[in-house]
């Protein structure tokens, strides 16, 4: 059994909560983007995040294991929602109809989703932290 | 002023009616070597036992352990102190020349 | 050369604890690195029963030898619990974030102890071993 699996665990989440964190800075800056290199308005994108064992060789208890898993992002897909349709005839990408079709992000939704990441990023900071506590006392054994 | 009788001296006299017996000086430091080997054991055991409630959830009470713990260390060591010292006197008495 | 009995049953009991909570150190992480996984299910160790009842079983089984360690800890083993989101809303995420904060923290605290007493009790066989010289 390894404390660093520990360590490991925590920082697979702290990959997976930047990775996060990039996408909704990426939401956040193209919130009026309407025009995309592959056509059409910017799409928002979502983070799909799925437990993984990929991390752990060879260290894991019996017991522990399929139990005990890290996280990664399994994929950062475009949002499902059509783009959001507004009126405003004097934009350089209205349709005939004067539509534009906007990526449709709620910002406040994204501030949300930010804080969480963030919440979430500080949570694993701690419980690195405290492995690593834990082997310094453990090293003090004897002393 | 209480009366002195020929009786009431004649009592006092009477070993065994004396109030705090005087023991053999041997006896007596055995007994207390005893009694302390006992109690450093007790304290020992005390120790233990918190230990365990601790660890196994019984109780939370940190304080409590660490305290008991450290009583019973120092008891060990100032008995493993007196034992020394008791060692060197014995030494010392038995190097006198008679 | 191992002295049956040198090393006391307390011993031998923190050894397994420290065991035991480096296991939960590890599940806890898993929970908090997957606080936002969704349909995850958190792990939960129990291990404080089976060391109580370890300990109970020395007590009452076997008569000791005269200065043999009782109580066999090298048996005992977590127990892995998964609890699901039971409110079966949002993402079914059953990681509940600041239990988990606690529990790291209690954790930590235990595992520090304990190898502080382990620590303690090793130091003061020693300095009987030494004469207190």
């Amino acid at each position: 059994m390894d404390i660093f699996d520990s360590m490991k665990i925590s920082s697979s989440a702290l990959k997976a909560q930047r990775v996060r964190l990039n996408t909704i800075s990426s939401n956040i800056a193209n919130v009026e983007t309407t025009r995309t290199p592959g056509g059409g308005p910017y799409r928002k994108k979502e983070v799909v995040f799925k437990s993984t064992g990929k991390i752990f060789e060879k260290h894991l208890d019996e017991n522990l294991k399929g139990a005990v898993q890290g996280v990664e992002v399994s994929e950062i897909r475009n949002s499902q929602e059509p783009p959001k349709m507004i009126y405003d005839p004097s934009h350089p990408d209205a349709n005939s109809e004067g539509l534009v079709a906007m990526p449709g992000i709620n910002l406040f939704e994204e501030m949300a989703d930010m804080m969480t990441a963030s919440r979430a990023y500080d949570a694993n900071v701690t419980a690195i932290k405290a492995a690593k506590r834990m082997a310094l006392k453990a090293l003090e054994i004897g002393r | 002023m209480k009366e002195i009788t020929l009786l009431s001296h004649l009592k006092s006299l009477n070993p065994a009616a004396t109030a705090a017996p005087v023991k053999p000086v041997g006896e007596g430091f055995a007994e207390a070597l005893k009694n302390a080997v006992g109690q450093v054991n007790d304290s020992q055991v005390v120790a233990d036992r918190a230990v365990e409630k601790l660890q196994t959830g019984e109780s939370r009470n940190l304080h409590e352990v660490m305290i008991s713990m450290e009583k019973a260390d120092i008891s060990m060591r100032l008995l493993t102190q007196v034992r020394n010292r008791v060692i060197e006197a014995y030494q010392e008495i038995m190097r006198m020349q008679v | 050369m191992p002295i049956p009995g040198l090393f006391d049953r307390t011993i031998g009991l923190l050894e397994k604890t420290l065991d035991l909570r480096m296991q939960n150190q590890q599940a806890i992480s898993a929970n908090i690195a997957n606080v936002d996984t969704p349909g995850y299910r958190a792990v939960h160790l129990e291990f404080e029963e089976g060391l109580k009842h370890a300990l109970a079983a020395a007590d009452s089984g076997i008569a000791p030898e005269a200065g043999a360690a009782g109580g066999d800890f090298s048996r005992v083993q977590a127990r892995v619990v998964r609890v699901a989101d039971p409110s079966g809303i949002g993402d079914r995420n059953g990681v509940n974030l600041d239990e988990e904060m606690i529990d790291l923290a209690e954790n930590q605290m235990l595992y520090e102890a304990a190898t502080q007493m382990i620590s303690k009790k090793l130091g003061l066989l020693r300095y009987v071993i030494q004469e207190g010289k």
